[in-house]
């Protein structure tokens, strides 16, 4: 086990040759109700940017609408210049790769097996291998390629997805609340990990100090639209949590990193 | 925790010591199941009444195709090639088709009760060959009637099972159910409202399966269908890795979701409606055999879908062997043997897994 660091944001190492992410009018509805309205939002190269809002304000449909499990009703969506949404699936898996929450299986599998999953999109060499226990490596689990996947716990088998997508070698990297059910540490762990990746990300978070503690900027939406955008800084302010959320808080400067740290007052 | 930034936790150990891989093990049991295989279809074929060898069994195959001239007696001869090496075949080809249907299936509806039987292809094939049957439609309409017949069941057991594009386990396995009571319904009602003789036996060898009369055309149509279908679905072992975690996985590792479904189901269909339509709908050996061959190999179709099929084979094999033996001279219908075995190992699923939703 990897003993941690505190979350302080690491220069990230693959910035530059990494695309960047633009969402442009983006809509999806469901059952005639529109979920994803009009929403607009860029990633820079490297970078991370947290998806925030309330329940039901479309994060998670706008991640699977990037992320093809949803076809858009309009808009477009560009990896460094290219529109996925005309992409041959397999070309867009070659260059998008997903975390889900919670993604679980009946079938008898190992670590490795999993791992190695993330090699679907691509033509199979014999380095395969190699590049998915240096994935394990990574997120810290090289010593685990060999365990049931039915063995992991909630923590080890979202670090076991990380090391998936990071074997299908993406340049944007969708994670759809990661921390989901994990402890302290694992959320941490998993952000830590993601960061040092310097790979494009768009994650979908529950948690407003994880993500103002790890990205570089946020999205903030509610009802299907963006709310506010912007560094952590700038948008997780007392009248947009209000605003969005409906609670009040207050905002302090973290002494160790300078990043914002919110508490919320009981309602 | 008072340590700001520490080395980088991605620092690569070197290349410690690679698990223990698939690879030669896989190898190993391919090449067993495979001997396991050619032994039971040898000493199978000795088994029943007249006093065989096993060599014998080799020496006639031997000079039918013209490799030896052995002076092996024409009565043996023919026991060997007429009667029992073709059921032998047709069992081995079969039980092959109803395994890589059963793990194919499995994978495919991501329910591990999944199986032709199960899900009313079976039954399905069973009415479409029945049908053809009485109009008198000649030895490859059967077939082709059959695989109709399954692929109707399958879509009207899917659409039936489908709800806002998901198909939850039991739901599944209901709708199967309903379709296979109806279709063996019609399967019954056709054939007692056509025969004439005795329409009780024919009835219960369609229902439940038998091998009896099996010929080498039969064997032959099953063993093409075993080879083709099975060669096209071994070549998608890693389409069909990407869906244990489900379409949205498989989705977004570049999978073609529903058409792949499709396709894949469509050949399941195929190979079901070979296999009903030489031995009616036999239960049970396409649920039970991919479960045991992933509880030895893992997942992994390239290993598993091979291993199902020869593992099915055999099975299937000693099956038959039972079902023509156990009351000889009257015949079980095979179907009784392979429930025998696999209802108990039915249970044993239910009870271990996390079906039902």
């Amino acid at each position: 086990m990897t003993v941690l660091d505190t979350p302080v944001l690491r220069v990230p190492t693959a910035a530059s040759d990494a695309p960047s992410l633009s969402v442009a009018g983006v809509s999806w509805s469901a059952d005639g109700r529109l979920i994803v309205d009009g929403v607009g939002l860029s990633v820079p190269p490297g970078t991370m940017t947290g998806l925030l809002g309330p329940n039901g304000s479309g994060k998670s449909s706008l991640l699977r609408t990037v992320a093809g499990t949803h076809r858009p009703d309009g808009g477009r969506i560009l990896l460094g210049g290219s529109d996925l949404g005309t992409m041959r699936r397999r070309d867009r898996a070659r260059r998008v790769a997903v975390v889900e929450q919670e993604s679980t299986t009946d079938v008898p599998l190992q670590v490795l097996d999993v791992v190695l999953l993330g090699r679907t999109p691509h033509r199979a060499s014999a380095s395969d291998e190699a590049l998915a226990l240096a994935a394990l490596e990574t997120v810290g689990m090289h010593d685990l390629a060999d365990r049931d996947w039915h063995t992991l716990s909630g923590g080890e088998r979202q670090r076991v997805h990380l090391a998936r997508a990071i074997t299908q070698q993406p340049e944007l990297l969708l994670l759809d609340e990661p921390t989901n059910h994990l402890d302290i540490h694992y959320q941490l762990a998993l952000l830590t990990h993601v960061r040092s990746l310097g790979v494009t990300t768009l994650a979908a978070l529950h948690d407003l100090n994880l993500a103002a503690a790890y990205c570089d900027q946020v999205v903030v939406l509610a009802g299907g639209r963006v709310a506010a955008a912007g560094a952590p800084s700038e948008v997780l302010v007392p009248e947009v949590v209000r605003t969005v959320f409906g609670v009040d808080a207050d905002i302090h400067l973290s002494p160790r990193t300078g990043r914002p740290v919110l508490t919320f007052s009981p309602l | 925790m008072t340590t700001t930034a520490a080395a980088p936790a991605t620092a690569p150990g070197g290349a410690s010591a690679p698990p223990v891989r698939h690879g030669v093990r896989t190898t190993a049991w391919i090449v067993a199941m495979a001997a396991v295989l050619a032994a039971s279809i040898t000493l199978a074929v000795t088994i029943g009444s007249a006093d065989l060898h096993p060599l014998d069994v080799w020496r006639s195959i031997g000079d039918h195709l013209g490799l030896s001239s052995s002076s092996l007696s024409q009565l043996r001869d023919g026991i060997v090639w007429e009667l029992r090496l073709p059921r032998v075949l047709t069992a081995a080809a079969v039980g092959a088709a109803l395994a890589i249907c059963g793990a194919v299936m499995q994978t495919l509806t991501r329910n591990p009760l999944a199986d032709p039987y199960l899900l009313g292809l079976s039954s399905g094939a069973s009415v479409g060959a029945v049908a053809v049957l009485i109009l008198g439609v000649g030895r490859l309409g059967l077939p082709v009637a059959a695989f109709a017949g399954a692929l109707l069941a399958l879509l009207v057991t899917l659409a039936l099972a489908n709800r806002r594009g998901e198909l939850a386990p039991t739901r599944t396995v209901l709708a199967g159910l309903a379709v296979s009571y109806l279709c063996s319904a019609a399967t019954s009602f056709i054939i007692f409202w056509s025969a004439t003789g005795d329409s009780y036996r024919e009835i219960l060898s369609w229902l439940l399966g038998s091998l009896g009369g099996a010929s080498w055309a039969d064997a032959a149509i099953v063993w093409v269908a075993v080879a083709a279908v099975g060669a096209v679905l071994v070549s998608r072992s890693r389409t069909l890795d990407a869906f244990a975690f489900g379409d949205s996985t498989a989705l977004s590792l570049g999978i073609e979701v529903n058409r792949t479904r499709w396709v894949l189901l469509t050949l399941v269909a195929l190979l079901t409606g070979a296999a009903v339509a030489v031995s009616g709908a036999i239960g049970f050996v396409g649920l039970m055999l991919p479960h045991a061959v992933r509880f030895v190999v893992g997942s992994g179709h390239r290993r598993v879908l091979p291993l199902s099929a020869l593992a099915g084979a055999s099975f299937m094999i000693w099956a038959d062997t039972l079902a023509r033996t156990l009351f000889d001279p009257r015949e079980l219908p095979v179907g009784v043997v392979t429930a025998f075995l696999g209802a108990p190992a039915f249970a044993v699923l239910l009870r271990r897994r996390r079906v039902g939703r």
